[in-house]
């Protein structure tokens, strides 16, 4: 059996993979020797505040030696990055010009790389995070859970996988082991369930006139879709209600008959029809109606509870499902009034009996007249045999526990793993026979540590501080939660425990394979969602008097625009410099109206080509330019901060401690434009120092509004967008920032392999990780700076194959 | 097992599903296979081709009735459709709610996909359950070669959706579809078709201002003068939707001057916003009920509006023919009595000038602008003693009857220099300053609630009883001191100063705002807002 899995492994690696270098050929790929840092740089342009006696921010470079890269790693990286970035010399006082600066820079970075003493860099053991959890139960179990089950992790540190913000404390332990529990019954199914009950809600702020998503039938709108766990075969209650008006909690739209359709894995459940009795005027909306007027009182109970008939039960067979309400189609027309005035969904909830209907939510209740089933897709996975009827059961629950461990552990299980599990497995066998001693021995393996956390060890003998290569297992697993964001699948398990992953050609088919799974998709939307702080435009709230048009639809269609760029740029392995000039991008109705492109209708979304050179790329889409907006207006200095963390890596330091607020327009005064109620940046010297970098990025942008809308006027002042950049440009509007962001590749695409290589390794970048960052840049520009190939770099660098072993103290083990 | 076999891939998943393992119970229902629909809906072209070649049936729906074909239209996918249609897919499938192939083609404007379905024999007529064809679909969209490409396939111009009326026509029109409008005249759609609400193509044409297809509508024997079923006729629609080129050119291609659109005529919708008085065709047409039309026309454009609609022959005192309330339709039992009504009660048969002069008490160009339309009215003969149903008159709604004011703090109302020049004309023209509306309010009243104190001593220079009573015996000097308008209180100190000043009786009556203070709590503490 291994021979064969050697065997195709080996053929599927032939013939799937491009020729890709290995890290020899990285290492050949050093440039020749360069001369030595030229000292006069140093003296003339950093000595005069950067020397003994002023220690300017506490750095002195007066008698320090630039040669001696050995002794001043450190401080020579940060040189670099700092003339590099051109953040100094500090605006306003000499530089030279820009070939000297790189030229120096680049030697510089000689004498660091050749000095490199190879430091991989150290993880702590660290929990999984709430993404992984949840995608390795689901991976495990085949069971979907509801992330809210345990609580969100901490935003502060760059990515959410940063180990060092990935602690465990006692709280959370104990939410663990309470998911574990439910996990367990969910996944088994629990013969002791209780009828519960789960309520999903659709945003208030969606709009419900169109399809929503593939998930919806064809021919309806509105709605919502959801997966739901039903844990046990049984019967299941469904009920709908709808959404309501502000004043008098009457339905919306019940004036006009519609028809809701609820289906179960697009089985249709149940068509109802609601609305269209009682026309007219509704006495009892404000007042009440009087006693006497029986009409009236029934037109207006008839609009307060129309919806209660909207329920049905029905039997369902226990497994995740799809449930989806929606409106049908039943009278689609194009709109028949005068044009009105823009109202945002937050406003418009007033009193709207003759308006559009919505679903606010559908209740699922049960079981009822619950049966456990033998057939789910969860206890497929767990039941791998059965006891047979005169065997008895443990040797069948030794294998299901161990096939069980074995994934959840990313490791072989060991006697004293199984013994553990064992001990719990009899003693739930004698309370409630052989199921409910698998459930208590799977609730164990939930919250074993060895499951929860991920700890690598350093090889036994291995010399303080040292660098050793992670063992195929712990790559294993480094793999699958860089690129699945979960635990191993059994194929990358069986090539690790051969210890064959870390061969050059192995682990490269592995990657390809990973890639090309559908899983290999997670970790393009997690990582663009983080990088680009993308995911904050789901939560950005955009004041509904000035940006009526915002809502809920519009907010995830811009979210998902960027997520599909990002895709489209890694599964066509585009160059990393593309994701800035890219000349199409993703849209469906809802953000084409967005961005006045005509002609798009339907809510799936479809590639489109930019011929605009205004909104070419990825500066130009909507995400980028909301989530680095306040409210109510735009802010040059929150972009030009978004670009100098995400794109040039030169992130400014934080503003200083009582900081007045910007003068606002007036009203009735003569509106002013932004920029020049900006001026005060300028004039005053100490805010000069930070924001000559920050506010010509902004300022670039300001044609776009708080929500990534084109506008040629702010207030009624003309948008000046040309500035003047801290090394001297000058650029003009986000086609001179595109330009300038491509003409500094060493800014832009360093900074794209620091963000990846961070986000894949789970830790902050020290001063010893820039020659290898440096490293992996020569090796993508051999290549066309492609996606397949930083991914394979980053994955062949160091700090990702090897590890430094620790000061000692901690358990060790055998490679 | 499940656990080992999956690592071959696709292929070893086909052998374990087609050959039953041993001792397995054999199954009595035929579970439906729907890993081709399935991956059709992914785009997964290399999983179709498969499954194709492993004898999965084609044809196979999802239970809403979705088959593969249908997911390839969706996406736009020509490879994928191509290899289901040679593998013997069916052309024309529905969905439970009557969707196919084509209709889904054509919401992508996908002349490519349609082609193919089209050339594999689909039925270009096939309407789905709620009677929307693919053509009409494509005429949304503005896909001009799909369009022609339907109509040359046999799809029926002039369809129209049974529950609405509406046409391929009028889609094309309503989002502004020029050329597909000219291709559907071409194929023969019926240019005179109304909806079942009331639009015509050529009165979406004047609702969105589109001079361009409106012309090629009237030239394709569109009718200015059909109404829709409603009456809605479109030269008073193009005026209240803002559109000054294609209103004169209505009136150039000989529209009736006396059309009307819910009972407002032309000439109302030049004079000012008519808002108040078609709320209810707004309703009809789902608007909410707080939703305001957009701004309209540009002041300048509505003078020269109304002053080529009276050379028309516009009769300057038609009436509104509906019933109508200031008050968002929550009052209206007790007309101008009901306290958040502000002070007026039916509006219907308003005419021009009672338009013109209810803006004209206002702030900006807008309001300037309505007192010269007012002028020009007058001079036309209009009849300043002519009013709604309620008895408010054009100079009571210029003084300040029918507003509310709530600006806390300020000590009389903001000044409206317009509205005295509105005041004034009316006056010269000779009407009656001491005029009473149902819940005998005057002028003089109308301009205490507004705090307007210029009109205030214009109107009792020139006769305006001060100790006028109104129906709860009110005094213009008690408004003052604090009445409620609409849902709140407003007090204007200045304002009751002043007419004090002037000599008013202030013994008449109970101080306003004690009045209004007993008044709430007469009605008890839950419902001090009535």
């Amino acid at each position: 059996m291994r021979r064969a899995h050697i065997i195709v492994s080996s053929v599927v690696a032939l013939l799937a993979v491009p020729a890709f270098r290995g890290i020899a050929d990285a290492a050949q790929a050093a440039p020749p020797a360069t001369a030595a840092p030229d000292r006069t740089i140093i003296d003339r342009y950093c000595v005069a505040c950067h020397n003994d006696r002023l220690k300017t921010a506490g750095l002195t470079l007066e008698s320090l030696d630039i040669a001696d890269a050995q002794a001043n790693g450190p401080v020579l990286e940060k040189v670099v990055s700092k003339i590099r970035s051109g953040q100094m010399p500090p605006m306003g006082r000499p530089r030279s010009d820009l070939a000297t600066t790189r030229a120096f820079a680049a030697a510089l970075e000689d004498r660091l790389d050749r000095a490199h003493a190879p430091n991989p860099g150290r993880i702590v053991a660290h929990r999984l995070n709430r993404v992984e959890y949840v995608n390795a139960v689901r991976d495990l179990l085949a069971l979907e859970i509801d992330p809210a089950l345990l609580p969100t992790d901490a935003a502060g540190i760059n990515f959410d996988n940063n180990a060092e913000g990935l602690t465990i404390t006692p709280a959370l332990m104990s939410r663990y082991m309470t998911a574990a529990g439910k996990i367990g019954r969910l996944a088994l199914g629990d013969p002791e369930q209780k009828t519960a009950s789960t309520v999903y809600r659709a945003s208030d702020f969606a709009r419900q006139t169109a399809r929503l998503g593939d998930d919806l039938p064809f021919g309806t709108h509105g709605g919502l879709a959801v997966r739901h766990a039903f844990p046990l075969d049984g019967q299941y209650a469904f009920k709908v209600r709808l959404q309501r008006n502000t004043i008098g909690d009457t339905i919306r739209g019940i004036d006009d008959e519609h028809e809701v359709q609820v289906r179960v894995d697009h089985v249709l459940v149940e068509r109802f029809t609601v609305g269209g009795q009682y026309k007219g005027f509704d006495p009892g909306l404000v007042n009440g109606a009087p006693d006497d007027d029986l009409e009236g009182k029934r037109l207006h109970t008839y609009r307060l509870t129309a919806d209660d008939a909207l329920q049905v039960r029905i039997p369902v067979k226990a497994g995740t499902r799809l449930v989806t309400v929606s409106f049908s189609d039943s009278a689609p027309a194009v709109t028949e009034n005068v044009p009105l005035m823009p109202s945002s969904a937050k406003r418009s909830f007033f009193t709207d009996d003759a308006g559009d209907p919505g679903i606010e939510r559908i209740t699922i209740e049960g079981p009822y007249q619950a049966l456990v089933t033998e057939d789910t897709p969860s206890r497929r996975h767990i039941f791998v045999c059965r006891p047979g009827p005169r065997q008895t059961a443990e040797p069948c629950a030794r294998r299901i526990l161990r096939t069980l461990a074995r994934r959840a552990y990313r490791r072989p299980v060991t006697e004293e793993d199984l013994a553990e599990l064992l001990q719990l497995y009899r003693t739930g066998y004698r309370h409630g026979g052989f199921e409910a001693g698998i459930g208590l021995a799977l609730e164990a393996i939930l919250w074993s540590p060895a499951f929860l956390m991920r700890m690598e060890r350093d090889p036994i003998g291995a010399a303080p501080g040292s660098s050793h290569r992670v063992s195929d297992l712990e790559l294993a697993a480094r793999l699958s939660f860089f690129l699945w964001k979960s635990v191993p699948d059994e194929q990358l398990l069986t090539v690790a425990e051969a210890r064959r992953l870390h061969e050059p050609g192995v682990l490269k088919a592995q990657v390809r394979r990973m890639l090309d799974d559908r899983k290999g998709r997670r970790w393009m939307v997690d990582f663009v969602n983080q990088w680009l702080t993308i995911r904050n435009v789901r939560s950005q709230e955009p004041d509904p008097d000035l940006f009526p048009e915002f809502d809920d639809s519009l907010r995830d269609a811009m979210a998902r625009e960027t997520e599909l760029l990002f895709e489209s740029q890694v599964r066509e392995d585009r160059s990393i410099f593309d994701l800035l000039r890219a000349d199409y991008t993703f849209v469906n109705a809802r953000l084409a109206e967005h961005y006045r492109i005509p002609g798009v209708y339907g809510s799936h979304f479809r590639r489109v080509t930019v011929t605009d050179p205004r909104r070419v790329g990825l500066l130009g889409h909507a995400s980028v330019q909301t989530a680095s907006s306040y409210a109510h207006r735009t802010s040059v200095v929150l972009r030009g901060k978004w670009i100098l963390d995400t794109l040039v890596g030169a992130p400014p330091p934080p503003p200083p401690a009582n900081v007045p607020p910007l003068r606002e327009n007036e009203r009735g005064a003569s509106a002013t434009s932004l920029r020049s109620r900006m001026e005060q940046h300028r004039q005053n010297a100490v805010c000069a120092n930070c924001h000559a970098a920050m506010d010509p990025l902004g300022f670039a942008f300001e044609n776009f509004d708080a929500t990534g809308r084109w506008r040629d006027t702010d207030s009624g002042a003309a948008i000046d967008t040309k500035s003047t950049m801290v090394d001297g440009s000058t650029v003009d509007g986000p086609a001179g920032i595109r330009e300038y962001l491509l003409n500094r590749s060493d800014q832009y695409g360093r900074t794209v392999i620091r963000k990846l290589l961070e986000y894949a390794v789970g830790r902050e970048l020290e001063y010893y990780d820039a020659p290898v960052v440096r490293q992996i840049e020569r090796r993508i520009a051999a290549d066309g700076q492609r996606w397949s190939t930083l991914v394979m770099a980053v994955i062949e660098s160091d700090p990702f194959l090897r590890r430094r072993a620790g000061e000692g103290g901690e358990p060790r083990a055998e490679r | 097992m499940a656990g080992g076999a999956w690592r071959f891939g696709p292929w070893v998943w086909l052998v374990v599903v087609a050959v039953r393992p041993l001792g397995a119970a054999p199954t009595t229902l035929t579970v439906p296979d729907l890993r081709l629909v399935v991956a059709a809906q992914e785009g997964d072209v290399r999983q179709v081709r498969l499954l194709i070649a492993a004898r999965v049936e084609v044809n196979t729906p999802r239970p809403d009735g979705t088959t593969p074909l249908m997911w390839a239209a969706h996406r736009d996918d020509l490879e994928m459709a191509n290899v289901l249609l040679e593998a013997g897919a069916k052309v024309d499938p529905t969905d439970e709610q009557g969707v196919g192939p084509l209709a889904l083609a054509a919401e992508n404007g996908s002349l490519t996909l349609v082609n193919r379905l089209l050339s594999a024999g689909a039925d270009a007529r096939r309407a789905q359950a709620n009677g929307v064809t693919p053509l009409m679909i494509a005429a949304r969209v503005g896909s001009l070669p799909v369009v022609k490409a339907l109509l040359a396939a046999g799809a029926d111009p002039s369809a129209a959706i049974p529950s609405t009326g509406q046409t391929a026509l009028m889609w094309a029109t309503a989002e502004r579809h020029r050329e597909v409008v000219l291709a559907l005249l071409a194929g023969g759609a019926n240019v005179r078709a109304a909806s079942a609400i009331g639009f015509t193509p050529l009165l979406f044409a004047a609702r969105n201002g589109d001079l361009d297809t409106a012309a090629v509508l009237v030239e394709a024997g569109a009718d200015v003068n059909q109404s829709g079923n409603d009456g809605t006729h479109a030269l008073p629609l193009a005026i209240v939707s803002g559109h000054q080129a294609v209103a004169k050119y209505l009136i150039e291609r000989g529209a009736n001057v006396n059309g009307t659109m819910h009972g407002v005529s032309a000439l109302h919708a030049a004079a000012g916003k008519v808002d108040l008085w078609i709320r209810d065709w707004l309703r009809a047409r789902r608007a909410s009920v707080d939703a305001r039309s957009t701004a309209g026309l540009p002041a300048n454009e509505r003078v020269e509006l109304t002053k080529l609609l009276l050379a028309r022959g516009a009769p300057v005192n038609a009436r509104t023919a509906v019933s109508t309330f200031v008050g968002l339709g929550i009052s209206g039992r007790n007309g101008a009595r009901d306290p958040i009504s502000t002070h007026v009660g039916d509006l219907k048969g308003a005419t021009p000038l009672w338009v013109a002069a209810y803006w004209a008490n206002g702030a900006g160009p807008d309001a300037a602008a309505a007192v010269e339309i007012m002028r020009v009215l007058l001079a036309a003969g209009a009849d300043h003693s002519a009013t709604t149903a309620d008895g408010t008159t054009p100079l009571m709604a210029a003084a300040g009857l029918g507003h509310g004011s709530y600006q806390p703090g300020a000590d009389r109302g903001a000044r409206s220099v317009s509205a005295e020049a509105a005041v004034a004309a009316l006056v010269e023209a000779g009407a009656d300053v001491n005029a009473v509306n149902e819940a005998r309010f005057t002028a003089l009243h109308g301009a205490a609630f507004r705090g307007l104190n210029e009109v205030i001593e214009y109107l009792v220079q020139h006769g305006a009883s001060l100790n006028a009573q109104d129906f709860r015996g009110r005094t213009a000097f008690r408004i003052a001191q604090g009445a409620q308008q609409g849902f709140r209180v407003q007090p204007w100190p200045s304002t009751a100063a002043l007419i004090e000043k002037l000599g008013a009786d202030t013994t008449i009556g109970v101080d306003g705002l004690t009045d209004e203070r007993e008044r709430a709590r007469a009605l008890g503490p839950a419902r001090s807002r009535p």
